[in-house]
């Protein structure tokens, strides 16, 4: 396993086009079986039937359209989004720890989407706006705290830990307190795919499409705001200008993931610790990497969810918290070796 | 090529160095010294803008460094910090980031870059290696990388911060003999240095700082004949001659 290690990571740049290639052709395996497999089966004819004829094709047109593509869409977005979200903030907290997930990130949106809940907001775009503004809230005081105390590795992700579970006390506290916001957020508090409209979609999407974009572009400003505030700023970085724009991105990333998926833990760490362990840790590689693995990820989970206990569904964020609360142990058994 | 005049620096809204006017000579090794907490690091972070002076000037090629953008002052001058983190990304990605002053968004290393950065993994002996990640190198190598780096960055100013720390003694040597070829190729090198025999050996000027002010600069010898030394540390400095030159021992 080390050989294999040490060898994708001296031969980088040959090896990556064909991790790249297995990545995307599992993604594409696993989007197609996300498309086909479910209460109603799909076949390849039907499927390709559906995208010809649209969604008046019949029953099959219809639930290729209605549901099962939002879903698989919504997987596949979510997943690129938080695993791509993980990296950033990984990289520009110095903590491969950290992630949307365990520092708070996520409940921010929590909140601001519990609160637009409350308040009857129904608009996609109001929704991924405020979960966006959610997340930047919390990432930001994690960030900021950070730095105002000079705070090590290990301070920073206990901070994150405080600032989430405020947030999450609040979205339970206004939940408790509102029980139609209860009911309503029930599936969003766990995380899942199962009630997925394109209404709350198409403007999560659009956003995340966005920063996705750009933080790819970013890829050299994020190694090198890796090498620490002073030798980033050597290097002629305006450091805290450029760690502003990446947590942003990386709200706009979470953010906008949450306010249709909900409360998905762990993606963001499991995902990027996958990645950095097959191609390495430069920026270029991962990020895009991070994507396709974390789009297939999800996806893979939330197929998982629906076809393990048919004709119940377990909601894919339970999945992932038995995959990821061991992972996140595994991480720190590791960390206290090395 | 860097004069600073009547600086005043420090960090957190906490003023650590007062009314310094120094200058740093082109292809010369100047080694600031003095003792714990005078503010050496202050002084050299003060010229990258990463401790920004409170009051003063501070002219780069005779122009003030506030006129200069962050890239046009990287382009000038390269830094090596004290503190360094160690990614987990190759060699030759590292070295190549010394180049990262010269890209404009989307940034992205062109063949003159990748050309470039070799050659400073060359002239710092690590070409082998240049596939290796940095994190899986001694300390010492570590250091060579974040020299190239610098090297590569093409500035006409390299500084740094405590180069010799943690390094043993084969290492330090070694490390010193780069910087003197750095010098060598005109450079203007400033170092800050704990080890004042290492400091007055290496250096063509020395700069003493207590308490934030230059209390002497000049030559080692006209240093160490002002006797600012002693006052600065508060120990006895003898200068002693041996056959790789003139060595200086401080004792209590």
């Amino acid at each position: 396993m080390k050989n294999w290690k040490k060898f994708f990571q001296t031969n980088i740049k040959k090896k990556t086009g064909i991790l790249f290639l297995i990545a995307t052709f599992l993604l594409l395996l696993v989007l197609f079986f996300s498309l086909s497999m479910g209460a109603a089966e799909l076949s390849f004819k039907d499927i390709w039937t559906a995208i010809k004829e649209g969604a008046d094709s019949g029953v099959a047109g219809r639930i290729f359209w209605h549901v099962r593509l939002p879903r698989t869409l919504a997987c596949a977005l979510s997943g690129a989004a938080l695993a791509t979200a993980g990296v950033v903030i990984q990289n520009v907290l110095s903590n491969k720890l950290a992630s949307p997930g365990i520092i708070g990130v996520n409940a921010g949106a929590g909140v601001a989407v519990t609160i637009c809940c409350a308040c009857g907001a129904v608009s996609g775009w109001i929704i991924a706006g405020a979960a966006f503004g959610g997340a930047l809230f919390a990432v930001l005081t994690v960030a900021l705290a950070a730095q105002k105390i000079g705070a090590s590795k290990t301070t920073v992700i206990l901070g994150g830990v405080a600032v989430n579970s405020f947030l999450n006390a609040v979205s339970e506290a206004i939940s408790t307190l509102n029980p139609d916001v209860g009911i309503q957020t029930a599936d969003f508090r766990v995380g899942g795919f199962s009630s997925v409209a394109y209404t709350r979609l198409i403007p999560a999407a659009v956003l995340i499409l966005f920063a996705l974009l750009i933080v790819f572009t970013l890829s050299n400003e994020l190694d090198v705001i890796s090498l620490g505030e002073d030798t980033a700023s050597g290097l002629g970085l305006p450091v805290r200008k450029m760690r502003t724009v990446f947590l942003v991105l990386a709200a706009l990333l979470a953010g906008a993931s949450v306010s249709f998926a909900g409360l998905l833990g762990f993606v963001g760490l499991i995902v990027p610790h996958m990645a950095r362990s097959l191609v390495g840790n430069e920026s270029k590689y991962l990020l895009p990497f991070s994507a396709l693995i974390g789009a297939a990820f999800v996806t893979l989970c939330d197929l998982a969810s629906r076809v393990l206990f048919a004709p119940y569904e377990v909601p894919v964020g339970i999945l992932m918290s038995f995959i990821g609360g061991p992972f996140f142990i595994f991480l720190l058994v590791k960390r206290r070796r090395q | 090529m860097i004069q600073l005049k009547n600086v005043c620096a420090g960090y957190e809204g906490k003023e650590v160095l007062h009314n310094i006017c120094v200058n740093f000579p082109e292809g010369k090794i100047t080694a600031i010294v003095g003792p714990n907490g005078c503010g050496k690091s202050t002084l050299i972070k003060s010229l990258v803008r990463i401790n920004p002076h409170t009051s003063g000037e501070i002219f780069v090629k005779n122009k003030n460094i506030k006129d200069y953008s962050s890239k046009e002052l990287a382009q000038q001058i390269a830094y090596v910090a004290q503190n360094k983190q160690i990614p987990d990304i190759s060699v030759l990605k590292m070295v190549l980031h010394g180049r990262f002053p010269y890209l404009s968004y989307p940034r992205r290393y062109g063949k003159e870059d990748l050309e470039i950065a070799r050659q400073a993994l060359d002239w710092a002996g690590l070409s082998d290696l240049e596939n290796e990640l940095v994190s899986h190198l001694s300390g010492g190598m570590q250091q060579k990388v974040y020299i190239a780096m610098a090297l590569a960055q093409d500035s006409q100013a390299i500084l740094m911060d405590e180069p010799t720390t943690y390094l043993d003694i084969s290492h330090q040597l070694r490390l010193m003999e780069m910087i003197k070829q750095l010098a060598e190729k005109g450079k203007t090198v400033v170092l800050v240095l704990h080890d004042l025999s290492q400091a007055f050996r290496i250096a063509d000027e020395v700069i003493v700082l207590k308490e934030g002010s230059a209390l002497s600069a000049g030559t080692p010898l006209q240093v160490f004949e002002s006797g600012k030394l002693e006052e600065a540390f508060g120990v006895t400095i003898e200068r002693v001659e041996t056959k790789s030159g003139w060595h200086y021992i401080s004792q209590l």
